[in-house]
């Protein structure tokens, strides 16, 4: 028997007891009353179970699936996937849709959340100063920001007005980044910034005026301690440092060494112009618990651009 | 090495006889240990035997010790063949390990059920559970309207 006619057969039952009691007076009879709770102990209705316990359920499912489909099943899930506990954590790059408006589905998640948003992450495509600022703005409690910036709709300086609204961030994580960022002025905003990743593998676009042309030619020549610089100076309580295909040199090493004391991961895959040797690699293996050295394999990694 | 043993009492009345080490894999369960009040066994008023059951099973499969090694795929296997249930075990087993404070249980049955939710219309999750559709047509319009976003 199918859960379908199941429930015909039983509801048939049901009524036929029911119509008895219409005419006797709308008193149920002892024998329907039986019989209805047998029925019910039958099957267990998942709409029952506490909104807590389904809400730990639906949080499992990517966007599509909680937006597109079960927020639509019946009333309870409806009213579930708009409480704010559904929207603590927001990670976009599970939504692989192409028949988004993914800024107007980014703003209406972000106003579900009610102000409790503590970590999302947004794919690069969709993200522009006017989106971040959207985000921010209304979530000032956000412990965890990833940011993918590729597209030319994202500034330094809109980045910085949008982070200096949430000064509680513990992790930001910046992928494929064309522009140059302004570290200190971030870390000054963000005293409690203890996860830093930024990684300039594998961007798309080609060197122009408009960003700062230097990031994009990782194989050449150019040193740059700027970034390093900057973290060494602004990010005291970093725990993990993630500085990949960057340009500093073993000047900027040092110097965050120095600047970030309570420092235990350190990962510089494809920072070719550290020399990890001698006295600098002596100081790492002893402060640092976890090195990712230079030459490591970055199969690893998740993000690999074209 | 004798290993000290509790008792654990299901709503019906049936009682348990399993190894501290592998019950306090609960943490309502440890915390009730440690605040010593377990001589006469513990009360679990929330659980009934047929699922107690199957709790203690996986409770003792994920008592990993040197005695006792197991690789993750194994146990990822294993998990597999535990949670081919019957939805209404699901159900009862999602209400035990959070009762029970069984924090991996928790999340293997909470995972179950979303995969069986996942890539599913409304109407076929729906008849998967068994669930009404109890939208207005009036709601069900509102619900079209709101998601705009999405470009059907």
């Amino acid at each position: 028997m199918t859960a379908s006619s199941k429930m015909t057969s039983s509801t048939t039952l049901l009524s036929l007891f029911m119509k008895e009691d219409e005419e006797g007076r709308n008193k149920k009879t002892t024998t329907s009353t039986t019989l209805e709770s047998l029925l019910m102990k039958e099957r267990r209705n998942w709409v029952d179970l506490p909104p807590e316990l389904t809400t730990s359920i639906l949080l499992r499912l990517s966007l599509t699936d909680i937006l597109d489909n079960a927020q639509k099943v019946c009333k309870e899930w409806r009213r579930i996937c708009k409480d704010p506990s559904m929207w603590r954590k927001i990670n976009t790059r599970d939504c692989l849709m192409y028949n988004f408006d993914f800024v107007s589905m980014c703003r209406h998640i972000v106003d579900l959340s009610q102000g409790g948003l503590l970590e999302i992450n947004v794919d690069e495509h969709f993200l522009s100063d006017s989106l971040l600022s959207y985000i921010t703005d209304r979530s000032r409690n956000l412990r965890s920001l990833g940011l993918g910036m590729c597209f030319p709709r994202v500034t330094k300086l809109g980045v910085v007005n949008a982070i200096a609204k949430i000064p509680l961030l513990e992790t930001l994580e910046v992928t494929h980044s064309c522009i140059k960022l302004d570290l200190k002025a971030i870390g000054h905003a963000c005293p409690q910034l203890k996860t830093l990743k930024l990684n300039s593998l594998g961007r798309l676009w080609p060197a122009s005026d408009k960003y700062d042309s230097n990031v994009l030619d990782d194989m050449g020549p150019l040193e740059c301690d700027d970034d390093a610089l900057a973290i060494a100076e602004s990010m005291p309580k970093l725990h993990h440092l993630q500085l990949m295909a960057n340009r500093l040199t073993n000047t900027g090493l040092n110097a965050i060494l120095d600047g970030c004391p309570h420092l235990e991961h350190l990962d510089v895959r494809k920072c070719f112009r550290i020399s990890l040797v001698g006295n600098l690699e002596k100081r790492c293996l002893e402060m640092i618990k976890e090195l990712r050295r230079p030459g490591d394999s970055t199969a690893d990694y998740p993000y690999n651009g074209v | 090495m004798s290993s000290k043993m509790i008792v654990l009492m299901s709503s019906d009345g049936q009682s348990f006889e399993v190894e501290e080490a592998v019950a306090i894999q609960s943490q309502t369960i440890a915390h009730m240990v440690e605040d010593d009040c377990v001589a006469d066994g513990i009360p679990l008023a929330n659980v009934e035997s047929k699922i107690l059951v199957k709790v203690i099973e996986y409770c003792k499969k994920y008592h990993v010790d040197e005695a006792n090694p197991i690789s993750e795929e194994d146990l990822n296997k294993w998990d597999e063949k535990f949670m081919d249930l019957e939805q209404s075990t699901i159900f009862e087993l999602i209400l035990a390990a959070n009762y029970l404070n069984i924090k991996s249980l928790f999340d293997l049955t909470c995972q179950t059920v979303a995969d069986m939710i996942k890539g599913k219309t409304p109407e076929e999750i729906r008849s998967t559970f068994n669930i009404e559709n109890d939208f207005t047509p009036e709601e069900e319009e509102a619900v079209r309207k709101e998601n705009q976003w999405a470009f059907e």
